[in-house]
């Protein structure tokens, strides 16, 4: 089977899951919508494996294959097909994407065991994996967009999955809208891709472009920010991030998959995938570039004064990805892409141990409440510590060497790239203590009244409350409940975690400066035009960044542990010094609250100065008038429907009339 | 005198051939078999229909005149002929219960109602087919006249009388006025032969009073049967009284097959003319579209609702004659292709919940229907959402072409005036979507008895009426039926797969097209 | 001479039609019909169209027009109200008569075609008869004659199903006149009495459509 093939298979697996989960819930006994989920996303794995296979069999310069499987419309300059593009950057992603899909899904088999919606959860998590692999495959830019809106779909829909559950039905909306203002963007962006250059398809579009457009060039800097406002909507960067946080609501693996490991990244795979039109547009690029920097570094500061487990590693999340967007805006393509990948395994892994926390906390997710679990469930601590590790960058994870070849290629490009260097180590000296600030006020210190329980062997049983709100859960409409699993002690889960810690820590191997590239040679496929692809430091300098970046970390650790395990009292000392600061923090900057006076409040004000002067007077006239004229218009024509025929013959003879006097008048 | 016989390709002539016998065949049946009418006129008929339409597959692709000129076999003619069979072939089942076919108290009328609708097929095939003046009537009759007595075919409700009345008179005056237009064709250009007529026309005529009214008189004729506005009237009066299985043909496939020989004609016979029609017949087009979606806005029932519809996707249609090019044949046959799946799905859906809900066609009818009966509710809001034109149907789609050919064409207002259309059209067509999904269902109400013969001689004492009571109580028949209800997901589901996966239908209906290039600039 | 056997039959035809919808009495309008196409076949004579002329007469002067006779009779004198009901009808009516008229006075008097005002032209001997028509019919016109026979089965059969009688007893009393009150808007009141009642006279010549 040819590469493309295997990428049909690839989609094919997700959907078929999908159908059979939707339609079936009604018939599929216990846990097998769950394993029929699993199983279609670890075909998809298997096929995806098989692309890889047979891309890596191609030489390098032929390694961009597309098949069309239909012409959906193709009239009077227009030519949409469905076809999908199987190259070694979309082979890299549908890898990551369907194989930490799996392993989310085996997760889920068991975390969701006793919930209502559990076919329900499945059918929506096999479409957004099919969304998700269509967005990454897909050969143009018009099945870009479908893609790119079913994921906005999928993710409002598992935000809102508790849907009785008020904070989250008003935590989907927000991230509808603001993904929607992203596929706003990304939709103008490829109208005005295809006005200039009269294609939707990927390859025909960037080999088009070098010719057509000049460096910098006004309409490729707006094709480039429209490109951002997408792909800065759909991965959380600042302005447009404010929705992660409170996409937490969803059920935990779905913050893992969706909301950490593949769809935020979307919008780094955009930068990626367009990369023509960015290395066209340095100066969008550069505007990227410092855009995830600021990102980065604020996110990073917020992760540090919020006490929600699952929101510290949300922000952590928009941190890392602003590494991420700093490197491929900087031209670091096979960097960010390697970040992409082992934050894809830490952060799920964060996750994942994250959700069997809070199950066994009985759906706490408040730090303040927590402590000296790592005695109540060891596996947990054990993983999530290696999670937090790779995060951190600690010497040998997978993410100390990922993330510090971004920074080393920022150092290496010269100009003011040296400051992206500069900040990415604060960033990381910040992460590497939130990090560890998660694991000690955890697992480290006295054990609650939880933990303890839990080591003698009880279940935490407390009635389920909502943790923003601390309202009690309505169970019957789904939410878990009492019986949340706990991940050592099912056996689906404690495997999913066991594989992702596995990768965390050895993921790193793929590319070690000196002693193997195996990312940077295979990604070049995709980037063979590229100027900036090959720029890579030198093996020497590459050390030196590792140096610092593993040096960083451990005094970001040391100081973590220094403030919540050596001296108890410094964090809350601390607290009460910064206390302006730690407010701040702690209110994310305020970014909420200034988009509700700068946005949200404006707006109704204007909408209610609108509604009170404009509207009862502009547009109600011209509302009445058109209504009017329309309902005027639906009364002649009722009006002539007397039911009379010798009126209808009237008419007709009228009509014809009418008719006949045009043609004598064109006649003479 | 001698006579010369026409050479007669039998091939060519096979698909007409095949229902003329079936026709014969199912008339016959008919009458020698008093106890199982149903049975066997429905498998002599839908037989008929099956092999006319493998001998029109069998012919896709040949290109000839046959008997002397008068019939022209092309992939334009012989698409019409299939889209009319089809619609045959999904409103046999639909009819099986009705009171049209199967009076209560009475001999059943399957065989009349059956012929009288394979009849009007042939009508409709020859009509496609026609290239000669004095065959596009004489099969307009031959498909219209049936038409008129499966209207009032019904003749226990006045409506259905009162809707088959209307129709006659109003069709004979369109008729009329055809006929009337095409002598005066006829005299200016000395030959009823449409490629005749062209040559003439094109040799000085196109700016001729005489031809100029005649070409006036035959489209109002023509746009009278395509119900286009202000020719439209008696559309909403005929669909609502019509028995619905008789209203889901006409809806289609008259249209279906008027549309063919109004392209035929138009772009052939009165192609050099195309600068002096072009214009009126977009007038025509746009008027359609406002008055079609602006009528239909107010209207509860689901049948006068489609017919209002009907005259505005006439309007869209229509464009693709007024672009006169290929890119708009080819957007009008697709259309077509897509109106008649998308129609027969909501009329299946209207016919089951008539006999099941007491409130007729009414939209009370359909509320609750989400609930109570998804695979009803399925198939009605796909046919509606595609009407409507939404993303992934093939609705949207053949808006989408008919658009695409109109600023081609350079009459970008025009593919304004459809997305305007289209807009409104939002209104009324998702009206019916909420009553199916967001609605409780309504009360549900004794089915109307059978009613007194409104015919002439008809009485209380001679006809037998079931009581009340005995029909509310016993179950209604013929609304789980799968002859019904299995046509109706097909049609769904093939309005999907085609705005999914559209290729297929779209090289169909390019291929009609293409039957016309030689004579399109 | 030929002209005015022109006028003479032009003058009848016209005069004829303008009689059947002037006068008041249905047998004196089926009357005024009669004059018409006997002068209409007139006309046909002076075009060489001997079979045509003799066919009218036979048919629509002779037979269709029994028929009409009887079922004036049978149905009797309906005095329709002697000013059109709707009050937009009244005065449009007239308008667009005078309208179309004029239109297509213009269209034939302006029109280029020089034949109109020569002497026609000349027809070999055999014009018009029934042999070359039966020619025409089975050669040219092969496919109009058969679609022709098969309108003609099924207006029969159209007329059997609208006519056809009930064959069982009655069994039951109850009765429910009326029809079923549709859903349709009130303005439009498609179904108002007044409407169908209207029908009523219009019906005959529309059946002389269908049988010709």
């Amino acid at each position: 089977m040819s590469a493309t093939t295997y990428g049909w298979l690839v989609l094919a697996f997700p959907l078929a899951g999908f159908l059979i989960n939707a339609f079936g819930w009604r018939v599929l006994p216990g846990r097998a919508a769950g394993w029929i989920g699993t199983a279609a996303i670890g075909l998809a794995f298997l096929n995806a494996i098989g692309a890889l296979v047979m891309v890596l069999d191609k030489p390098v310069a032929g390694r961009e294959l597309t098949s069309t499987l239909w012409t959906y419309a193709s009239a009077a300059g227009l030519d949409i097909k469905v076809n999908i593009l199987v190259d070694p950057l979309s082979v890299f992603m549908i890898l990551i994407v369907s194989g930490v899909s799996t392993l989310i899904h085996l997760y889920s088999v068991a975390y969701l065991d006793s919930d209502r919606g559990y076919a329900r959860y499945f059918a929506y998590l096999n479409f957004f994996v099919f969304s998700m692999l269509l967005l990454v495959l897909a050969g143009n830019f018009v099945l870009l967009i479908v893609g790119w809106a079913f994921v906005g779909f999928a993710s409002y829909a598992l935000i809102s999955f508790w849907y009785r559950r008020n904070t989250a039905t008003k935590a989907g909306m927000k991230a509808f809208v603001i993904n929607v203002i992203g596929d706003v963007g990304l939709v103008f962006a490829a109208f005005f891709i295809f006005r200039e250059l009269g294609s939707f398809d990927y390859l025909t579009v960037f080999h088009a472009a070098p010719q057509h457009f000049a460096t910098n060039q006004g309409v490729v800097i707006a094709i480039c920010l429209l490109l951002l406002v997408g792909a800065f909507a759909k991965s959380a960067q600042l302005p447009l991030h404010t929705w992660l946080p409170d996409a937490m609501e969803g059920p935990t693996p779905v913050s893992a998959l969706i909301h950490a490991a593949t769809m935020v990244t979307a919008g780094v795979y955009l930068i990626g995938r367009t990369y023509p039109f960015f290395e066209l547009a340095p100066t969008a690029a550069d505007i990227s570039a410092f855009i995830g920097l600021a990102t980065l570094l604020f996110a990073a500061t917020c992760a540090l004064a919020v006490t929600d487990l699952k929101r510290i590693i949300a922000y952590s999340t928009i941190s890392q990805i602003g590494y991420m967007v700093v490197g491929v805006s900087i031209g670091a393509y096979a960097a960010g892409f390697f970040h992409l990948m082992s934050h894809a395994f830490f952060k799920a892994l964060l996750f994942m141990s994250a959700g069997s926390v809070i199950s066994a906390m009985a759906g706490t997710q408040d730090i303040d409440r927590m402590g000296g679990l790592r005695r109540a469930m060891p596996f947990t601590a054990v993983v999530m510590t290696i999670g937090a590790l790779a995060l951190a960058g600690f010497p040998g994870t997978a993410g100390f060497f990922s993330k510090d070849e971004i920074l080393a290629f920022a150092a290496h490009r010269g100009g003011f790239y040296w400051i992206f260097t500069v900040g990415g180590y604060i960033g990381a000296l910040l992460t590497a203590f939130y990090a560890f600030r998660i694991i000690f006020r955890v697992f480290w210190g006295e054990p609650v009244a939880e933990a303890s329980e839990l080591e003698h062997g009880h279940l935490a049983h407390s009635e389920p409350e909502n943790p923003m709100t601390g309202e009690t859960e309505d169970t019957d409409v789904g939410f878990p409940g009492q019986e949340h699993h706990i991940a050592e002690r099912d056996r689906p889960m404690w495997l999913a975690m066991a594989a992702l810690a596995f990768l965390s820590i050895f993921g790193g191997v793929l590319q070690i400066p000196g002693l193997d590239d195996v990312i940077d040679k295979f990604l070049h496929g995709s980037f063979l035009d590229s100027t900036l692809y090959e720029r890579f430091p030198s093996i020497a300098a590459d050390w030196e960044g590792l140096a610092v970046g593993g040096t960083v970390a451990l005094i970001g650790i040391a100081a973590a542990y220094r403030v919540y395990v050596a001296r108890p009292g410094t964090s809350a000392a601390l607290i009460r010094r910064f206390r302006a600061i730690h407010t701040f923090l702690v209110n994310r900057w305020y970014f909420d609250q200034l988009y509700d006076a700068v946005v949200y409040r404006p707006t109704i004000a204007v909408g209610r100065f609108a509604n009170d002067v404009v509207e009862r007077v502009v547009v109600q006239g011209i509302v009445v008038v058109v209504v009017d004229v329309v309902r005027g218009v639906g009364v002649v024509v009722r009006g002539a429907q007397s039911g009379f025929v010798r009126a209808y013959a009237l008419l007709l003879i009228g009509g014809f009339a009418a008719l006949g006097l045009y043609f004598l008048i064109v006649s003479s | 005198m001698t006579f010369h016989a026409p050479h007669i390709d039998y091939a060519g002539l096979s698909p007409v051939i095949a229902l003329t016998a079936g026709i014969c065949a199912v008339l016959v049946g008919g009458v020698f078999s008093a106890r199982r009418q149903r049975l066997v006129v429905s498998v002599l008929s839908l037989t008929t229909v099956a092999v006319a339409a493998g001998l029109c597959i069998w012919q896709w692709g040949e290109r000839e005149d046959l008997v002397a000129g008068a019939l022209r076999l092309d992939e334009l003619g012989l698409a019409g002929a299939l889209i009319a069979i089809l619609a045959a072939a999904v409103v046999i089942p639909l009819s099986w219960r009705e009171p049209a076919a199967e009076r209560p108290g009475s001999e059943p009328r399957h065989g009349e109602f059956q012929a009288l609708l394979l009849s009007s097929v042939l009508g409709m095939v020859l009509l496609a087919q026609a290239q000669n003046l004095v065959v596009l009537f004489v099969s307009l009759e031959l498909l219209s006249v049936p038409l008129y007595v499966l209207c009032g075919s019904a003749v226990r409700r006045t409506q259905s009388l009162e809707s088959g009345l209307k129709y006659l008179i109003v069709g004979s005056l369109g008729s009329a006025t055809l006929l009337y237009g095409l002598a005066f064709i006829y005299g200016g250009s000395g030959s009823t032969d449409f490629t005749t007529i062209r040559d003439a026309v094109g040799s000085g005529l196109t700016d001729d009073p005489l031809v100029l009214i005649g070409i006036a008189l035959a489209a109002t004729g023509l746009a009278f049967k395509i119900s286009i506005a202000p020719f439209h009237q008696w559309t909403p009066d005929v669909y609502e009284g019509a028995p619905t299985p008789v209203t889901a043909f006409m809806a289609v496939a008259t249209k279906a097959a008027a549309f063919c020989v109004f392209v035929r004609f138009f772009e052939v016979a009165l192609g050099p003319a195309v600068d002096n029609w072009q214009p009126a017949l977009a007038v025509l087009a746009a008027v359609s579209i406002v008055v079609g979606n602006i009528g239909a806005l107010g209207q509860s029932s689901l049948k006068r609702l489609l017919g209002y519809s009907g005259v505005a996707q006439a309007g869209y249609m229509l464009v693709g004659i007024v672009c006169a090019s290929a890119l708009g044949v080819n957007a009008l046959v697709f259309y077509l292709a897509a109106y008649t799946l998308m129609n027969l799905a909501a009329f299946a859906v209207i016919v089951v919940r008539e006999r099941e809900s007491g409130y007729g066609d009414g939209i009370k009818a359909f509320e609750g229907l989400g609930r109570d009966r998804p695979d009803l509710a399925w198939p009605l809001t796909i046919a509606m959402l595609a009407l409507a034109g939404l993303p992934a149907t093939a609705g949207f789609m053949g808006k989408l072409y008919l658009i695409e050919a109109a600023v081609d064409a350079d009459y970008t207002w025009l593919g304004v005036a459809i997305a305007i259309g289209t807009m409104i059209s939002l209104a009324y067509y998702l009206r019916v979507v909420a009553a199916v999904w967001m609605r409780p269902a309504a009360e549900p109400l004794a089915p109307e008895g059978a009613g007194m013969p409104a015919m002439a001689g008809g009485s209380p004492e001679a006809d037998p009426l079931p009581s009340l009571a005995a029909a509310t109580a016993a179950p209604r028949p013929g609304t789980r039926c799968l002859a019904i209800l299995v046509p109706a997901w097909l049609m769904a589901g093939a309005t999907i797969f085609f705005g999914v996966l559209p290729s297929p239908l779209v090289d169909w209906a390019s291929h009609a097209g293409g039957a016309l290039t030689p004579f399109l600039a | 001479m030929v002209q005015v056997a022109f006028f003479v039959g032009a003058i009848g035809a016209t005069g004829g039609a303008l009689a059947v919808i002037a006068l008041r009495n249905p047998f004196y309008s089926v009357l005024a019909l009669v004059v018409h196409l006997v002068s209409l076949a007139g006309l046909f004579l002076l075009l060489y169209a001997q079979f045509v002329a003799a066919a009218q007469v036979v048919v629509y002067a002779g037979a269709v027009m029994v028929l009409y006779v009887f079922v004036a009779a049978y149905v009797g004198a309906v005095e329709e109200p002697i000013w059109e009901p709707i009050p937009g009808q009244r005065f449009l009516a007239p308008l667009l008569a005078v309208a179309l008229l004029v239109e297509l006075t213009i269209a034939i008097l302006g029109t280029g075609l020089t034949a109109l005002d020569s002497e026609g032209p000349t027809v070999h001997a055999g014009f018009g008869t029934p042999a070359e028509i039966g020619n025409l019919l089975l050669e040219r016109f092969l496919v109009v004659f058969e679609a022709a026979s098969m309108l003609l089965l099924i207006a029969a059969v159209g007329a059997v199903v609208l006519a056809g009688r009930r064959t069982t007893p009655p069994t039951s009393s109850a009765s429910r006149p009326g029809s079923a009150g549709s859903g349709s808007e009130v303005a439009a009141g498609p179904h108002a009495p007044t409407a169908t009642s209207s029908l009523a006279p219009a019906d005959p010549p529309s059946a002389a459509e269908q049988g010709g």
